[in-house]
């Protein structure tokens, strides 16, 4: 029997691509199911899951990732403010970067590169934590006692992740504005009081309130995927880089669309 | 050595019949139609060279991976047919020592006692912490409670498993290569725990085991897996596999000896 040929080899590797993806989003909406089902019961406090999980899961969701989201979040608005002084002094118009500013990192940049550097640092560190579970038998130590992975391992991270991000993002608000005031103010001699009277212009409560909702879904995205994907992974150390670097993937590519629905949906609302 | 025990076990062991059970990884068929009984209350290891699907049928009997056709009854129930509540009912009488330990890293040696009781409800805190360090000093681990997994050994991390595979007092335990990386004193001592825990809390046991000392010192019967063939050869006593076994393998097996040099020699 002679060996197939390159097309037909190619349309299989497409084949084999498609249906894991198709298993990997079956298998991560089973997961988010299995986690609003494990919801009542973890608000009423019955669910077969440490609080110090919880605790630690915070930690390392929240106060543990400032420094890089203070980091990143400074220095996106402070590229929006030299790329739109630049643009706009041209026409006498330097005063209007605050509005550029303002809405860029509100509405868009702060809740999406905070999300970015949540998938690359907490989400990754989730998928490599429940992946090296995996393949020490961890989690099988789990399941003969008749205890949920959903509900032990993936709830608490999950929830710390949906928890952290808006907060993280509010967060990275502050700072990508002062970023943005810091440029202002040394390349167009923009004073605060100015600034803040434009930003103040500009800004209403819905623009914190749309990157305040996006945050929710990225965390709950980002909470559910990492976890799967550690799951999922087999048992070799070879598997533990392999879930945490398709963790970091999934969960970029996966904000950027989140975001891309978001605003399809909110230009169809004019909103 | 003499281990002494409080408690006996609150459920007593279980008939467990395999009857058929054949296991495979999508087309490829590890072991078929093996059938064998553990008493109540008895030992059984179930022995084979490597890569013969002797831990693949154990993880077949504690419910993490579903046989191909075949059941595993305990009681006369399948465990397999059972609705899941009734599964994660009797799954909650074994306890289970995986090959690797398979111990909760992030978590101290006595947090890992503690963890199955603290989850399923069983008692207030301290008697969850007196207990634990009952069965870790059983185990001979008191002084390393409060240790994480990654600071003790290969063979110390055996031992905790077993302290931990204990915690729920188990009816049925299931130990897979409970004394591989231990040394003979060690492995000896093992042997004296898990005779002393069929004796006290009227445990049944199925081992999986390489170490043929083990296997004449406290099983009962046992259970030859031929990788060759992929079955698995009727159930006896070790000692009349060893004498009168039904083939040169399981023979030659059970006296360390190899079957090729026995039969090239003149």
């Amino acid at each position: 029997m002679s060996s197939p040929g390159p097309l037909i080899r190619a349309a299989a590797g497409i084949g084999r691509g498609v249906e894991g993806v198709a298993y990997g989003v079956a298998g991560a909406t089973a997961l988010f199911g299995g986690l609003l089902l494990a919801l009542p019961a973890a608000l009423r406090g019955s669910v077969r899951a440490r609080r110090s999980d919880f605790v630690d899961a915070l930690a390392e969701a929240g106060y543990r990732a400032l420094p890089i989201v203070t980091v990143v979040n400074f220095l996106v608005g402070g590229i929006l403010a030299f790329v739109g002084a630049v643009q706009l002094v041209r026409f006498g118009a330097g005063i209007y970067v605050a509005n550029l500013v303002g809405i860029a990192v509100v509405r868009e940049m702060a809740a999406v590169m905070t999300a970015i550097v949540m998938a690359g640092r907490t989400g990754a560190s989730f998928a490599a934590r429940l992946a090296t579970m995996q393949g020490n038998e961890e989690v099988d130590a789990l399941v003969v006692l008749g205890i949920s992975p959903v509900e032990h391992l993936v709830l608490p991270r999950a929830a710390a992740l949906t928890i952290t991000l808006p907060l993280l993002y509010l967060y990275g608000c502050a700072v990508g504005l002062l970023g943005g005031l810091a440029v202002s103010a040394l390349l167009l001699d923009v004073g605060t009081a100015a600034f803040v009277g434009q930003l103040r212009e500009a800004l209403n409560a819905d623009q914190f309130v749309i990157g305040f909702v996006k945050c929710l879904a990225f965390g709950a995205f980002l909470g559910v995927t990492s976890c799967h994907v550690g799951l999922r992974a087999g048992r070799s150390a070879a598997e533990v880089g392999r879930a945490t670097t398709s963790a970091v993937v999934i969960g970029i590519v996966g904000i950027i669309a989140i975001d891309a629905a978001f605003a399809l949906f909110l230009n169809a609302l004019h909103v | 050595m003499l281990f002494m025990f409080d408690d006996r076990s609150p459920t007593r062991a279980p008939s467990i019949e395999v009857r058929g059970l054949t296991m495979a990884f999508a087309a490829r068929v590890i072991m078929r139609d093996v059938d064998f009984t553990v008493k109540p209350g008895s030992i059984l290891a179930l022995i084979g060279g490597s890569g013969s699907g002797k831990s693949t049928i154990l993880r077949a009997m504690v419910g993490l991976l579903r046989p191909a056709s075949g059941s595993v009854a305990y009681d006369g129930a399948d465990y397999w047919s059972s609705p899941p509540a009734d599964r994660t009912a009797l799954a909650r009488r074994f306890g289970v020592l995986f090959q690797g330990g398979a111990l909760w890293s992030s978590l101290t040696l006595e947090e890992n006692v503690i963890l199955p009781m603290q989850m399923l409800g069983r008692g207030t805190r301290r008697d969850w912490t007196t207990k634990a360090r009952e069965r870790l000093e059983m185990v001979g681990l008191a002084d390393a409670a409060a240790r994480l997994p990654a600071e003790i050994s290969g063979g110390m991390r055996k031992r905790a498993g077993i302290a931990r595979a204990l915690a729920l007092d188990p009816s049925v335990l299931f130990l897979d290569e409970p004394s591989a990386g231990l040394d003979p004193i060690a492995s000896r001592r093992l042997d004296d725990l898990l005779l002393s825990l069929r004796e006290h809390l009227g445990a049944s046991i199925v081992i999986v085991t390489h170490e043929l000392a083990s296997v004449f010192a406290i099983a009962d019967t046992c259970v030859f897996l031929d990788a060759g063939t992929q079955t698995a050869l009727p159930q006896d006593r070790p000692t009349e596999l060893r004498d009168h076994g039904p083939t040169p393998l399981v023979r030659a097996f059970l006296r360390r000896e190899d079957p090729n040099e026995r039969r090239s020699a003149p």
